[in-house]
């Protein structure tokens, strides 16, 4: 029996009643006949009940994405209730944990995102500012606002997308992927790694799907918008049109009475595809590199400015022959550096251990369904505020404190989880910034996986002491660990490859974490010296 | 009987370990067509994960595990017949045999169609993906998704039911046009 157009659409509508808890007795004992009787409408139902399924699982991993962290704290509470253990804790059932799950809820505390910094002032010119004047490089929080008078100033967020603000403008930063132009004019530049990004004001709310764009608010509800490279989708507010897809050279305006051409609409895109002249701030960068392409023995050669560094050699923890000879292998780039659960290695890098921001970027390759051994890169640390404990890299164990599987970074008192499981078998970028912080600057921990933000929320576990580190004091300070646990009674490896490990002196912008991912090196206005 | 020694088990837990971790979405899948309500087919893939690493060692190495942990599943959600008796959904043991059959069956092309959906969702326009990821966030349903999208109830069932079947459709075309084998 095949169904019929009609058969199919009511045996559809029966499906969602299902899925959404509506179904009336009527449409039960309809449904029930239909399943009992017809092959083809129990697969169909197996297709649509598999197919909530599914929804269920991307909707929780939405709600763990970066993008999302502008829903209200009850609904992130309760995705950590349901979406983290849907995604995270069932492997532990596995790992035979699940008890422990259900007995062991650490203490655990979100960092107030009132102090969470999410942008940065990347560029300026002639540049004043109504409120709080700010100055190349300085941070800018998230829900932070700012009232450009005029110039021109370019704001970086962390997602990447990068916005340039011509006064008087007034924009909202809600977080790394959202803004709201409440007046002014805007140009955004968003790179494949930011998709996802968001503009909106009281007309229109703009995804970008990575492009450039400009949005012109009026203050008085209604917000034009120029597409000058690739494409984007134009939700508009307040009106019941849908949404609309706009791409190059195209443009709308978005008001209360609908949406509309644009008018001078060819002098404005002659305006907005001129380049703009501003003050870029590029700090300097110091670094220490290790390629990993050393063919055999266990020296691992650092270099920095496309100098040696001898001083910074890393070397592996055996001078076992068949070992070493294993541990060289075809990496990412050229060779390297295989773990099998045995090896580590160490190098000297001063001043690593102080207060400094740090950014730490590698290639790693997780076997899949790698279930031990997790730990990549560590360091020991001599701050207070930490408790003198180490910073440690891995991918996540613990299911129920974030995403299995995913990029982790503990540190004394806290731990930040990605959301994307590593254990693929396939290479991925890495880069963590970690900012221990001080009384004025709050600590931060931004995780990049493949050059897209992946967390920059930190995790709080007050008053947990956790274990003695492994091996004590000095021995850990100015060190960096390459795959093994710093801390913990018993020894624990990393099973997996590493390559191109790059350690900077500061926290690198997403851009320069994009141009190491891509050209394995930095942008050509950094600055390359050893710290 | 000989003690099997430590290092087999730990072996074996890894193994198990990381079946699971692969295939935890499938069985899910497969309670959730079940028995379609997210919190109790949660708590039965919980019990599944429970039998499933006590009677581990019962696995033969190189079979179906999706089909040996929904059987485990399916004993599972018979014995717990009587917690969903009083739920809306509920389909005589005739029934219900029947879908579980299909279920089964179709455990692969289900996997098939999830790596598919992910494609289709980001082919909707974006108000309407996030009215269909809204209503399915954990901890949320159709009246959230119905508040937040400035619908009426009646609409928000009515545009979730075009939109599930938009995305039926799309997988399914997908999957038609894809060579034996490719990767979406």
């Amino acid at each position: 029996m095949n169904l019929s157009d009609r058969e199919i659409l009511e045996l559809n509508e029966l499906c969602g009643a299902v899925v959404d808890g509506a179904l009336t007795e009527a449409q039960r004992a309809r449904l029930a006949g239909w399943l009992a009787d017809s092959e083809e409408a129990r697969r169909f139902y197996v297709r649509a009940l598999g197919q909530s399924a599914s929804l269920h699982t991307y909707a929780s991993e939405m709600c763990a994405e970066a993008p999302d962290i502008s829903v209200p704290p009850q609904r992130l509470a309760r995705a950590m209730r349901y979406g983290v253990w849907w995604g995270t804790v069932l492997p532990a059932a596995a790992a035979l944990v699940i008890g422990l799950w259900f007995s062991y809820r650490p203490a655990t505390a979100q960092a107030a995102p009132a102090s969470e910094g999410v942008a940065r002032l990347t560029g300026a010119k002639n540049s004043r500012w109504s409120a709080v004047a700010l100055q190349p490089g300085d941070r800018i929080e998230k829900n932070q606002k700012l009232e450009l008078a005029a110039g021109l100033a370019e704001i970086t967020f962390d997602s990447g997308a990068r916005v340039v603000l011509e006064g008087p403008a007034a924009l909202d930063v809600n977080s790394a992927w959202d803004g709201t132009l409440r007046q002014g004019t805007l140009k955004a530049s968003v790179p494949p790694e930011a998709i996802g990004f968001r503009i909106s004001n009281s007309a229109v709310d703009v995804v970008d799907l990575g492009t450039e764009f400009t949005m012109i608010a009026d203050g008085r509800g209604a917000a034009e918008v120029l597409v000058l490279k690739g494409e984007v989708e134009a939700a508009p507010r307040g009106s019941d049109d849908e949404t609309i897809l706009l791409r190059e050279n195209e443009a709308r305006r978005f008001a209360a009475s609908g949406v509309s051409g644009v008018s001078d609409q060819e002098k404005k895109f002659a305006q907005f595809t001129q380049p703009l002249a501003l003050d870029r701030f590029a700090p300097a960068i110091s670094y220490v590199h290790w390629s990993f392409d050393d063919a055999s023995g266990e020296l691992l050669r650092a270099e920095a400015g496309g100098r040696p560094l001898v001083s910074s050699d890393a070397h592996l923890s055996s001078s076992d022959a068949a070992l070493l000879a294993a541990s060289h292998v075809p990496g990412r780039r050229a060779r390297a550096l295989h773990f099998g659960g045995q090896l580590f290695a160490r190098a000297n890098v001063p001043g690593l251990s102080g207060a400094s921001p740090r950014t730490v970027a590698f290639w790693v390759k997780v076997p899949e369904g790698a279930a031990t051994d997790a730990w990549m890169v560590s360091w020991g640390t001599a701050m207070k505020k930490l408790g003198s404990r180490p910073v440690q890299i891995s991918w996540n164990r613990r299911p129920g404190e974030g995403s299995f599987g995913a990029l982790r970074t503990d540190f004394g008192g806290g731990y930040a989880i990605g959301s994307h499981d590593l254990r693929d078998g396939r290479w991925h970028h890495v880069a963590v910034y970690f900012s221990a912080g001080d009384e004025t600057v709050p600590m931060q921990v931004r995780q990049y996986v493949d050059g897209r933000l992946e967390s920059s929320t930190i995790t709080h576990t007050p008053g947990k002491s956790g274990t003695a580190p492994l091996t004590g004091g000095a021995a850990q300070m100015d060190v960096v660990w390459l795959g093994c646990r710093l801390t913990g009674k018993q020894p624990e490896r990393f099973r997996g490859e590493l390559d191109e490990l790059f350690i900077a002196d500061r926290g690198l912008e997403p851009n320069e974490i994009v141009s190491l991912m891509n050209d394995n090196r930095f942008p050509a206005s950094a600055v390359a010296t050893a710290p | 009987m000989t003690p099997r020694p430590l290092h087999d088990e730990t072996e074996s837990r890894k193994r198990l370990m990381a079946l699971m971790t692969r295939h935890q979405r499938q069985i899910f899948a497969y309670i959730y067509t079940l028995v379609p309500d997210r919190h109790d087919a949660e708590d039965l893939l919980q019990e599944t994960s429970l039998v499933v690493c006590e009677k581990f060692h019962e696995f033969t190495p190189g079979t179906d595990f999706v089909a040996w942990a929904c059987q485990i599943a399916w004993w599972r959600i018979r014995y717990s017949r009587q917690k969903f008796a009083r739920s809306k959904v509920v389909f005589d043991d005739e029934v219900l045999e029947a879908v579980a059959r299909t279920a089964g069956e179709m455990a692969p092309e289900l996997d098939e169609r999830h790596e598919a959906l992910a494609g289709c969702l980001k082919k909707l326009p974006a108000r309407d993906r996030e009215l269909v990821l809204t209503r399915y966030e954990p901890g949320s349903g159709v009246a959230e998704a119905a508040r937040r999208s400035g619908r009426s109830m009646d609409a928000a069932y009515k545009a979730l039911n075009r939109l599930r079947k938009l995305l039926h459709d799309c997988v399914t075309n997908q999957l038609a046009h894809e060579p034996p084998g490719g990767v979406a």
